[in-house]
């Protein structure tokens, strides 16, 4: 019996020796990590497969471009649904990818501030925070473009899930879009405060690109003065950055390139049914709007069998360019600076950008001729076309009555027209609120 | 004084008073085949000398001088009585009879951690021996067990990829799905590719809770534990040799039906009057279309006359890709087999040594695979037996070679020209853009698929390689100390070079090229081979010291301690490279840039940067398990046997309180036969067991903390250079092990002479805590969760029995499996979709409904076609509706039609064994009843978007009163989703699945010295075997096997000698 206490006495601390702390904390794979460093919040912002990608909803429900019925018909039924602006666009048991991939980036970037909030503050602690601020507030702000209705027409019944937490026990607030919109600028304005002032590469935000993005909330909410502010901020910063028409390649396949001096913020959406199709034509009265020596009309498209197809993206390839580039300030300082009884001025920051975009001053001259907002605006949709900003001018702009004729869309024999101002969002999809619900 | 025999793994001990002239009587226990028989009962009659055989099947006994009457005992034996002088000059060789085929009888079985003669198990065990090992040919071991092993279900469905073996239904949902697999007492970590199923001497199947709870939270899902052959003392060297051949038939691929092809065509001609090729005619990446779609796109631009395409459109009606991918690809595949072992022992001393080797020829002509393999160990008593000690080695390497690949085409293309030169079929572009990029200084870049046979050079190769050294000391008679330890490594490299030759670098290097200013073109993929490489090195020690404590007190109570610990580490590490512009003949590669954008060349708009093919792995597997074993039994009639084992792993970013789980079992067992008021019931065999425990499970790729991975960008993306990191999981502070709660009942009982032999067992096993994946809204960052949320119940029942008909010179006996198991959901917190449902046929994720199986079938029902237009209709409040968007709005789980379950609920087999003189026949029929499973039809929405069909078109509904005899849909107008979505989900396409297959057929003509005396060696048998037979029954009338729904189980023949000498 003496044998086997000496032998517990020889196996215990052998089979101690296994179970201490360390041996069971090795990572069961290298690539996986528990994010909790500032490289961690890095390489998670730097997804930016995820999020630098933007919806495809609102460009196919935009006006910039119309197909034909054999290309429409081989669209995915939601996509057909969007495109003839159906109030039920997603089957009842269909999710959304745009729907779903906007929330992902609203996980990602919760996760990265709770990561942030236990880290030493340092300035690259505070850009990180910064960046994931922004992040968040460009996705909300496109959720609510896409699934609420204009704030100008907010009746506080169209409401949706918000978190601000990365825990996944907690259920969502459901907000109108005023109180989304709320949340959107504050968070840019926490970001702005943060972010580092410029950044090494274009998938990053900056502090330019917090107050672009502000630009684009004032102008969506009629805060004109703020939006001259915020765009006059961008401005300053980028004079001279503005890529001269006359020295692009019009010959050239794809004519600008991928991080040209123009872009602020890189962005794309991207579909090989939509973006991708040979049958997405510019609409035909868009085209009609680009006059005698306007420089663009060549740079951006191409014939194509039945119609003109877009070549200007700022991605240098099909894929749409939906990032924030600097002609979008010129073009928000000048709107609000007409609105603000400032006209001459707006008309003078419009020339700015138009002596980089029209062949001879005279071709611009020629177009002072008329009413300045009309000009301001038609400038807007010549200039921000195929770059997933008209959606958000039609809801604002039929918001004010400004947006002039409603268009029409025709697939099969038959016309569709675009809902009412104060219909112009999408239900969520069914699946979702049964999830929300269950 | 005392003297103590140990018998290896069940201790026997009797004392006897010491004599001076006391010598030792030495001797080995065989049976008929030369396997060593652990556990057979050694008694003087009329004395007290009695011993068990250890496991190498020898015993010895310290006896006076004298002459003695010897019985040597041994379930399921004819119990073997001789007259013995002592003392005797040679150690006895003993070969006991088998009294009856019933195997299951005669079994030591073996958890991995010790052997139990079956008799006094507690637990839940199937065993195959030898013999049914050996049955079947072929090179994978896990097959051997098909339908030959009682509540062993191997999947054939959707499923089989992922889960292809269940033992008494599943036990988890998501996390790992497969058994534990055990060699020679330790978990195998490597491919079971490299286990020669010639070294396998026997497999045990552990079941239940007491049977598997010692392996703790790996068990879940049952253990198989095999056993390789082992040398035994003082026996004679034993060389055997096995060879056999396979041939197996080609795959079909006129198996899936599909629709005509002028019927096809015809759908072609009309999308193309719709001007539904438009788009992608002028699509800027220059998509390939069809023969059919090119040739009328000539006609329309005027290239050629209407004669002449009409002309192509008929040949094209006449040819079918599929005949000539048969007779320029496919053959019957060949494998050869060879095994050559050796084994035998001196004095104190066994050894074993075998050498296998594997050869197969794929169905794919040039494409094959072969294995060696060795193995050899050595077992020696050392110290006056007081120290034993072992070491086995193997080694196995296997190789697969691929040359060829088959091609993809439309289906009424040609592989060959009208003279009968390879033909160029259509890849990735359209053929006009190929034809418009001649002359410009491109490599060729059409296809010609039969100038590819034999020229890939693609080659996988995998070193397996294993020690394991054992120490055994007796440190008292009763008490002994076991050290074993295990050394695992396995490297698997792969290298695949695709040679310029290909089209496949032919294309890349061409799309990557770029016009410079002075016209010439650059490459910045260079020209020459692209190489592929990859790497995986994994390795695990296993370390486990264990005491066992064995006592019998007075032959009256008996009991057997056995406790220990386990660590174990496996680590594993692994890249894939690739290399541009390589040359084979001179071993270089050239550097490429892989951050820049190239413009394609066949399209300027899409820029994407040079794959790199780079990636990195790496894993760490860590286990530190206690464990440990009390087996009490009295008067061998009452056993009571108590198991416990705590694992703790390094799941990531748990607790450490909650990295380990706790699991136990407990069992009981009484051998009625045993008992005086049975001894006139002439049942010299009836035993009761029952069992209770817990097993576990774990999946380590979740995480209570939120994870996230390092990705490699893809090279179309435009930073390929970011190092960046995705979100994998979110937090999930509640994770905890999955636990299965296990009680097994059973009644084992052999009549006199093992006439009618068998074993019925009922369980109930109750997994909680399982882990599940569910819908959850989208707002919360994620479209689906991972965590523990189910709990599932499945009772069945496993019946096993043998008769013996005839044992005089002709012997015919029969085996019959039954399983029956009823599994249903108890509770879930989060309800399926509905879209969930309907996508289980042919997908393999489980939808937990509370009450049902974890896999059903569920459709909307079916309200026949309408008598006008042919559409399928369906249900709508009660009324045939043609709305497919309302019926799918209305859908509920509730008002979805359930048919049943997705997996069979009653499968068995029925083996008939029969001999006479030396032949043998052997066949063996299985059978699965009791579920349901959707069967494939035509798809009008992919066919009206330019893909070939099913067979089913050509019976669809043509004109009003077709209704009558189909209920296959019309041709829509348009594609339409919706209509197509209803169809693919209803009910008119379920099929029950239930079945009668004939399995297998062996036959077998032995030579034996017994017989044929002239023979130079001990035996030979010469055998047949034929598998996969065909269906002998069937419930549905369905053309396709039920459980091969899109491809034909093969059959195959085999020819083989084994000769023992």
């Amino acid at each position: 019996m003496k044998n086997i206490k000496y032998l517990c006495l020889l196996l215990g601390p052998l089979a101690g020796l296994f179970s201490c702390q360390g041996y069971l904390d090795e990572k069961p794979e290298k690539s996986i990590l528990v994010p909790s460093t500032v490289e961690d919040v890095r390489a998670l912002l730097d997804y930016y497969t995820t999020i630098n990608e933007n919806a495809l909803i609102d460009f196919i429900q935009a006006d910039d471009w119309v197909t034909d019925d054999p290309n429409w018909q081989r669209l995915a039924p939601w996509e057909q649904n969007a495109y003839l602006w159906q109030e039920q666009v997603f089957e009842p048991v269909e999710r959304s990818t745009d729907y779903s991939r906007l929330y992902r980036k609203i996980l990602t970037v919760n996760v990265s501030l709770d990561v942030l909030q236990d880290l030493e503050s340092s300035d690259e602690v505070r850009h990180l925070k910064g960046e994931a601020l922004f992040v968040r507030a460009l996705a909300y702000f496109q959720l609510a473009q896409l699934f609420l209705p204009s704030p100008v027409l907010d009746d506080g019944e169209i409401k949706i899930p918000v978190k601000l937490t990365p825990d996944m026990n907690q259920s969502p607030q459901w907000w109108t879009v005023s109180e989304v919109l709320v949340q959107v600028e504050q968070d840019l304005l926490d970001s702005y405060g943060l972010i580092s002032p410029g950044s090494l590469s274009q998938n990053r935000p900056n502090k330019k690109v917090a107050q672009a993005v502000l630009a684009r909330l004032y102008l969506y909410t009629g805060r004109w003065e703020e939006a001259l502010e915020s765009a006059e901020y961008v401005l300053d910063q980028n004079t001279g950055s503005l890529l001269d028409y006359h020295e692009q390649d019009s010959l050239a396949p794809y004519p600008f390139a991928l991080f040209n001096s123009e872009v602020l913020y890189y962005g794309i959406t991207s579909s090989f049914s939509v973006t991708a199709s040979a049958a997405t034509y510019v609409n035909m009265d868009l085209t009609e709007k680009y006059g005698k020596g306007d420089l663009r009309s060549a740079l951006f498209f191409t014939k194509g069998t039945n119609g003109n197809l877009f070549k200007g993206s700022y991605n240098g390839d099909y894929n749409l360019f939906t990032g924030i580039a600097l002609p979008e300030m010129y073009l928000t300082g000048a709107e609000a600076l007409v609105r603000l009884g400032r006209t001459q001025e707006g008309l003078s920051l419009l020339g700015v950008l138009a002596g980089n975009r029209y062949q001879r001053p005279e071709d611009w001259e020629e177009n002072l001729s008329k009413n300045p907002l009309d000009l301001v605006l038609e400038e807007r949709q010549k200039e921000q076309v195929f770059r997933g900003t008209r959606w958000m001018d039609i809801k604002r702009l039929s918001a004010m009555g400004e947006l002039g004729e409603s268009p029409i869309r025709e697939i099969g024999g038959k016309a569709y027209h675009m809902p009412n101002p104060n219909r112009l969002y999408l239900e969520l999809p069914n699946i979702e609120l049964d999830l929300e619900f269950q | 004084m005392n003297r103590f025999l140990v018998c290896l793994l069940i201790v026997f001990s009797l004392s006897l008073s010491a004599r001076s002239q006391s010598v030792e009587l030495k001797g080995l226990v065989w049976d008929e085949s030369g396997l060593p028989l652990p556990g057979a009962f050694v008694r003087l009659l009329d004395t007290e000398y009695t011993a068990i055989c250890d496991e190498t099947g020898s015993f010895s006994l310290d006896v006076p001088v004298g002459r003695y009457r010897m019985s040597v005992s041994y379930i399921g034996m004819e119990t073997h009585e001789q007259e013995l002088e002592i003392p005797v000059a040679e150690p006895l060789e003993i070969r006991l009879l088998a009294q009856s085929i019933d195997l299951s009888a005669v079994d030591v079985v073996s958890t991995g951690y010790q052997q139990i003669p079956k008799e006094r198990a507690t637990g839940s065990f199937a065993h195959l021996d030898r013999e049914l090992v050996q049955r079947r040919v072929g090179a994978n071991v896990l097959d051997r067990l098909e339908d030959v092993t009682s509540g062993l279900l191997f999947n054939h469905g959707p499923q089989a990829a992922n889960d292809p073996i269940t033992i008494r239904g599943r036990s988890t949902i998501f996390s790992d799905t497969q058994p534990l697999i055990i060699v020679d007492n330790f978990p195998y970590d490597g491919p079971m590719e490299n286990i020669n199923p010639n070294d396998v001497a026997s497999i045990t199947v552990l079941k239940d809770a007491a049977a598997s709870s010692i392996w703790g939270a790996r068990a879940g899902n049952g253990v198989i534990v095999i056993t390789t052959y082992r040398g035994s003392e003082d026996q004679a060297m034993q060389v055997s040799l096995n060879s056999n051949l396979t041939a197996t038939e080609a795959r079909d691929l006129f198996y899936m039906p599909q629709m005509s092809i002028p019927d096809f065509i015809g759908i072609e001609q009309q999308l193309f009057a719709n001007n539904f090729y438009r788009a992608l005619e002028n699509n800027a990446n220059k998509p390939k279309l069809s023969p059919v779609v090119e040739t009328l796109i000539a006609q329309r631009d005027g290239k050629i006359t209407s004669v002449e395409a009409e002309a192509r459109l008929q040949q094209y009606r006449a040819s079918d890709i599929r005949s000539d991918l048969e007779d320029h690809y496919l053959q019957s595949s060949i494998s050869q087999q060879y095994a050559l072992s050796l084994r035998g022992g001196g004095k104190r001393h066994g050894y074993h040594l075998s050498l296998g080797y594997d050869q197969s020829a794929a169905d794919l002509r040039d494409n094959g695979k072969s294995r060696w393999t060795l193995a050899g160990g050595n077992q020696w008593s050392l110290l006056r037996d007081k120290l034993e000690a072992g070491i086995d080695l193997n080694f196995a390497r296997q190789r697969s070679d691929t040359r060829t690949v088959l091609p993809n085409g439309y289906a009424y293309e040609s592989l060959t020209d009208a003279s009968g030169n390879p033909a160029w079929v259509t890849h990735t572009y359209s053929t006009r853009y190929i034809e418009s990029v001649e002359g410009k200084g491109l490599l060729d870049w059409r296809y010609f698929p039969l100038d590819e046979i034999g020229r890939l050079d693609s080659r996988n190769e995998a070193h397996d390689f294993r020690i394991s050294p054992s120490l055994r000391w007796n440190i008292t008679p009763d008490l002994d100390l076991g050290v074993y330890y295990q050394y695992w490594s396995n490297l698997a490299s792969g290298r695949d070079r695709n040679s310029q030759e290909l089209f496949y670098t032919r294309d890349l290097i061409n799309k990557y090229s770029q016009t410079e200013d002075d016209g010439n073109l650059s490459y910045p993929v260079p020209l020459g081979d692209v190489l592929n490489v990859s790497e995986n090195k994994s390795h695990s020690h296993t370390f486990r010291p264990q005491l066992t404590y064995s006592k019998d007190m007075g032959g009256i109570h008996f009991l057997n301690v056995l406790a220990g610990a386990e660590v174990r580490d496996r680590q594993g590490l692994g890249y894939t490279d690739r290399f541009y512009g390589y040359r084979d003949d001179m071993g270089s590669s050239v550097l490429v840039d892989w951050v820049s954008r190239f413009p394609m060349y066949y399209n300027p708009g899409s820029q994407v940067s040079i794959l790199s093919a780079q990636s990195h792995s790496g894993t760490t597997d860590r286990f530190v398990s206690y464990y440990g074993n009390v087996g009490y039994d009295y008067r061998h009639r009452y056993f009571l046997t108590l198991s416990a084992r705590k694992d703790q792993s390094n799941i990531f970013g748990v607790e450490a309180n909650k990295r380990g789980v706790p699991l136990w079992s407990m069992g009981g067992a009484w051998i009625l036969s045993e008992e005086s008021f049975l001894d006139g019931a002439r049942m010299p065999f009836l035993k009761l067991r029952a069992t209770y425990g817990y097993s576990g499970n774990v999946d380590k790729s979740l995480s209570s903390d939120v994870t996230a991975r390092y990705v490699n960008f893809l090279f179309y993306d435009v930073l390929p250079q970011m190092r960046a990191a995705v979100l994998v999981n979110p937090p999930n502070p509640d994770l905890r092990w999955e636990k299965i709660r296990m009680a097994n009942l059973a009644l084992d009982w052999e009549t006199e002479s093992g006439f009618f032999a068998g074993s019925l067992e009922y369980y109930d096993k109750q997994s909680s805590d399982l882990l599940g994946e569910y819908s959850v809204p989208a707002s919360s960052g994620q479209m689906s969760f991972t965590g523990n949320f189910a709990e599932t119940q499945t009772r069945g029942v496993d019946l096993n029995m043998n008769v013996r008909w005839f044992r005089k010179s002709i012997q015919w006996s029969t085996n019959l499996l039954f399983s029956q198991l009823r599994e249903k959901v108890k509770d879930f917190e989060k309800l399926p979709t509905v879209a969930n449902l309907l996508g289980t046929a042919f997908s393999a994720a489980p939808q937990p409904i509370v009450g049902r199986p974890l896999y059903g079938i569920y459709t909307y029902e079916w309200a026949g076609l309408s008598p006008d237009k042919g559409n399928p209709m369906g249900y709508l409040d009660g009324e045939a509706s043609e709305d497919y968007l309302a019926i799918s709005r209305a859908a509920t789980i509730d008002n979805l039609q359930y048919h049943g379950p997705a997996r069979p609920t009653v499968f068995g087999a029925l083996r008939n064994d029969l001999s006479y003189r030396g032949f043998s026949l052997s066949v063996n029929v299985s059978y699965r009843f009791g579920y349901y499973y959707k069967r494939r039809s035509i798809d009008y929405f992919t066919l009206l978007r330019g893909e070939i069909g099913h067979g089913d078109f050509d019976r669809r509904w043509k004109q009003p009163g077709d209704e009558e005899f189909t209920q296959i849909p019309s041709l829509p107008p348009t594609a339409d989703s919706r209509r197509n979505a209803f169809y693919a989900n209803s009910g008119i396409l379920v099929e029950k699945g239930d079945h009668i297959r004939l399995n297998d057929v062996r036959l077998a003509y032995t030579f034996s010295q017994d017989r044929q005396s002239w023979l130079p060696f001990r035996s030979a048998q010469l055998y047949a075997y034929a598998h996969n037979l065909g269906i002998i029954w069937k419930a549905s009338d369905d053309a396709l096997d039920p459980d091969y729904q899109t491809s034909k189980p093969l059959t195959s023949a085999s020819f083989g000698v084994q000769l023992d000498f």
